[in-house]
């Protein structure tokens, strides 16, 4: 897999793939900055601010119109994490330039408003208006406050904020709302210049442009000036000495089980491919044991998962369950987490895995949007390795590597997020 | 003796090969360069298939039939699982339920013979017994009532439920859990004699795969079938809404509406009712779009926000447009949508808007042929109607500016309803 790697200036990164395989490329252009509960929510919103107009189209009508004659270009802003990094990406996504009308240059226009919307945001007095501040805030503490809707993801993120207070691995990255509602004008522009001068970029692109006319476009509209950088490293989770038991309670109609683990801080390359053998058996496929055991022998619930991270020393285990089922569902997972440090799995079952993993990697070139978070993971990494290394890594892991990591898998954490019937 | 046709768009450099073998399955076989081959067989038998006819007789199942069935479609003959099989294999497998249809696909970057043999083999098949229906029953419960707790699904099924009198979209797909209490092993039998007959199936394929083999793997599974395909039954349903407001409370951080315009079914899913359906598109996303004047002043005044959408769906003998979003001015959000499409009627969009609009729908169009899952998603329920991908981008072209503005003119504004999800006075966490 050919990825170009390149420094662009010091702290300016860009890697691409070059592929005609697509009708449609894309590029991200991501500012990493420490993952923190002070700053989060006005990196949260600035992402808003900067989709939604320029200097040179301030309405957003005249921007949303500029994008549809570049085919509906797909300019988004948006905070995401990555463990503990909080990442300000600004991505666009269009028709590669051969599939246009009458051969027009569709990628060197889109970085052209892509450069325009990260370097020339629509200003007054060198502040974001206050209008526009106003109702990008009423926008982001809606979004934020609707994450209640989706009791899957908002029980597995209040069981984030459970077992890792204090650490920034609890932050969320889209913000909080009392934070958001106190930002302002000048607060935003601070940001701005902030990233703009100071954060690590990263650039990735995946598409049918030529490396030259890539960098062409680059140079002429995303020029990043060096910055001096140094990307947060993350922290390692304190055991607790017992078990954490929380319950809370919302007006549904069925509950929710997040059980959350420690495990062993995965410290280099080799140590995440054991870590992903062990997800891909344990809890992370339909062929799992919690999938497999749980939720087919049992039928104690339609899904049941497994959440590691990578560069976290923590794991969380997801369902959900008919009201009264908790505890049998509880000591159901334990007996699959035990079984996972008896080596209670064969040979046959590693294998399977281990090819499970390989073909997703060899899968990552079957989509844009894979290719581009694949190449934005490696480039966040510092002890990254090439595609290559990493199916040898995978294929070299033992069952006595997965037997040795479960081990280290001790449950911290039980958290219940209770049906409440309607009054 | 069925050799394959090619159908090919030279402008998209896209290809496919198609036939339909003696036992009248559909096989489409679609050429790609990329590492992973995926394989659909797609049942047209999906979540309106309520009442249906068959060889001279009526037959009424519970809603939720089809939904259960796929459920337990990958157990096999020795009680295991053919999840486990593709696993052996690499095969990455699922599977879902439409209104329309109900799709069983994998897709595996090496083996992939081997999985397509597990595939066909799990949908010519059925291995059921009363207990494992019982214990499926379970699942479904809970994934319905995961669906219960999502309320951008419950305000939608409302919708449904305030447009249509009798038309089956009144039900959820997985039906409820008292209409899946009367699913039983019977009940599934039936219905998988009756709908997974070869000539109701279809079978698409994207990759580097010979076509010829597709027929030798597929004909291995599929006998000659004289059984001709159940005809849905659908109840008369009046233009007219049920109701025009329906309202319920639930924890959302405000609440969401979803506005409803009852508009003529088509009787067929055909080349022409498509064509219709894309000027009705295009008719909406030009009045409501991100680029529209609705969306944009009404974002400025705080009226609207990212969760709004505007779209048009037409399913089996159902066809709606719907308008969705979120906010305490929901009443006023209803009034101005309104009033914005009988002001349209009168002073409709120019030519260049429509252009303009065509070229960001080309866009779209045209990436479906980017992922290889998606495209091959799409082009095995095609296989059962007399136009594909190619024909979706061509008549997305042809479409002129009379047939938007007709479209536009058709909708008839007495067929409006509302369906809202309050915020819950007790909403949020208690600890």
């Amino acid at each position: 897999m050919k990825i170009v790697s390149k420094t662009l200036n010091e702290g300016v990164f860009l890697s691409s793939f070059k592929t005609d395989k697509f009708k449609s490329s894309l590029m991200t252009v991501s500012f990493a900055l420490p993952l923190d509960v002070e700053t989060a929510s006005g990196y949260s919103l600035l992402t808003n601010l900067l989709s939604l107009s320029t200097a040179d189209f301030p309405d957003m009508q005249t921007f949303s119109i500029i994008k549809d004659e570049l085919y509906a270009l797909g300019l988004d802003a948006y905070v995401q994490r990555r463990s503990e990094i909080l990442l300000v990406t600004l991505e666009i996504n269009t028709i590669a330039d051969s599939f246009a009308f009458n051969g027009e240059k569709v990628l060197f226009r889109a970085c052209e408003l892509l450069g325009s919307a990260i370097f020339n945001p629509f200003l007054q007095n060198g502040v974001f208006p206050e209008k526009n501040v106003e109702s990008e805030k009423k926008c982001l503490i809606e979004e934020i406050a609707s994450a209640i809707e989706n009791k899957p993801s908002f029980a597995l993120k209040r069981a984030r904020q459970i077992l890792c207070e204090g650490e920034p691995f609890a932050v969320d990255a889209g913000g909080e709302i009392e934070r958001v509602a106190e930002l302002n004008g000048k607060e935003l522009a601070d940001f701005h210049r902030y990233i703009i001068n100071n954060a690590p970029v990263y650039i990735t692109y995946a598409g049918e442009a030529e490396q030259e006319y890539l960098e062409e476009c680059i140079r002429e509209h995303l020029h990043f000036e060096p910055r001096n950088y140094v990307l947060p490293k993350p922290t390692v989770h304190k055991k607790r000495d017992s078990i954490l038991r929380v319950q809370e309670s919302m007006e549904m109609e069925q509950s929710i089980l997040i059980l959350g683990f420690s495990l062993e801080m995965p410290k280099n390359a080799r140590d995440r491919a054991i870590l992903s053998v062990y997800d891909e058996i344990f809890g992370g496929s339909a062929s799992s044991k919690l999938f497999m055991n749980v939720r087919e022998k049992e039928g104690l619930c339609y899904y049941c998962s497994s959440y590691p991270s990578g560069r976290k020393n923590v794991l969380f285990v997801s369902c959900g369950l008919e009201p009264g089922f908790e505890e049998k569902a509880t000591d159901a997972i334990y007996r699959e987490v035990n079984a996972m440090k008896d080596g209670d799995f064969s040979e046959n079952e590693l294998e399977n895995a281990k090819n499970s993993i390989i073909r997703s990697v060899r899968s990552i070139e079957s989509s844009l949007g894979s290719l581009n978070g694949y190449m934005l993971g490696q480039a966040l990494l510092d002890d990254s390795v090439s595609v290559e290394e990493n199916l040898e890594l995978v294929k070299s892991v033992t069952k006595d590597d997965v037997i040795a990591l479960a081990k280290t898998v001790e449950p911290e954490l039980e958290y219940i997020l209770n049906a409440e019937d309607a009054e | 003796m069925n050799s394959f046709s090619i159908r090919e768009n030279k402008t998209l450099k896209e290809k496919y090969y198609y036939t339909t073998l003696d036992c009248g399955l559909r096989i489409t076989v679609i050429p790609k360069d990329l590492p992973n081959s995926f394989a659909f067989v797609c049942c047209n038998f999906g979540g309106a298939d309520i009442e249906y006819e068959h060889n001279g007789k009526r037959y009424e199942l519970p809603a939720g039939t089809a939904h259960f069935l796929e459920h337990k479609m990958f157990e096999c003959a020795d009680g295991s699982d053919a999840f486990l099989e593709f696993e052996r294999f690499g095969g990455n497998a699922n599977a879902y339920t439409s209104f329309e249809n109900t799709c069983y696909y994998f897709g595996c970057t090496d083996n992939f013979y081997e999985n397509l043999d597990v595939l066909l083999r799990a949908v010519s098949e059925i291995h059921i017994t009363d207990d494992s229906v019982a214990k499926e029953r379970k699942i479904i419960e809970r994934e319905i009532k995961m669906y219960e707790d999502l309320p951008s699904s419950i305000v939608n099924r409302n919708l449904s439920r305030a447009l249509y009198h009798a038309h089956p979209t009144i039900y959820p797909i997985s039906g409820t859990v008292e209409t899946i209490a009367n699913i039983t092993k019977s009940t599934l039998e039936q219905a998988f004699a009756h709908f997974y007959a070869p000539t109701n199936l279809s079978l698409c394929v994207c990759g580097n795969i010979n076509p010829e083999e597709i027929k030798a793997y597929a004909e291995k599974y599929f006998a000659k079938d004289s059984s001709s395909r159940p005809t849905t039954l659908f109840p008369d349903e009046p233009m007219k809404v049920a109701q025009s407001e329906i309202s319920t409370s639930s924890v959302v951080a405000s609440p969401l509406y979803s506005i409803g315009i009852k508009c003529p079914a088509f009787k067929n899913h055909d080349r022409d009712s498509f064509r219709k359906a894309t000027a009705m598109r295009l008719a909406i996303s030009l009045t409501f779009g991100r680029a529209s004047d609705f969306y944009c002043q009404n974002y400025e005044k705080g009226l609207l926000n990212e969760r709004f959408y505007a779209g048009y769906t037409n399913s089996r003998q159902s066809a709606h447009i719907v308008i969705s979003g979120s906010g305490n001015e929901y009443k006023q959000v209803f009034d101005l949508v309104k009033f914005e499409l009988e002001h349209r009627k009168k002073v409709f969009f120019s030519e260049e808007q429509l252009l303009r609009e065509k070229k960001a729908a080309y866009a779209e169009s045209i990436t479906l042929f980017d992922s290889g899952e998606d495209l091959t998603s799409v082009a095995v329920s095609n296989a059962f109607y007399d136009f594909d991908e190619f024909d979706c981008i061509d008549i997305l072209r042809d479409v002129t500016f009379d047939e938007v503005k007709d479209a536009l003119c058709s909708i008839d504004l007495n067929n409006v309803a509302l369906s809202i999800i309050k915020s819950n006075e007790r909403k949020g966490i208690m600890q």
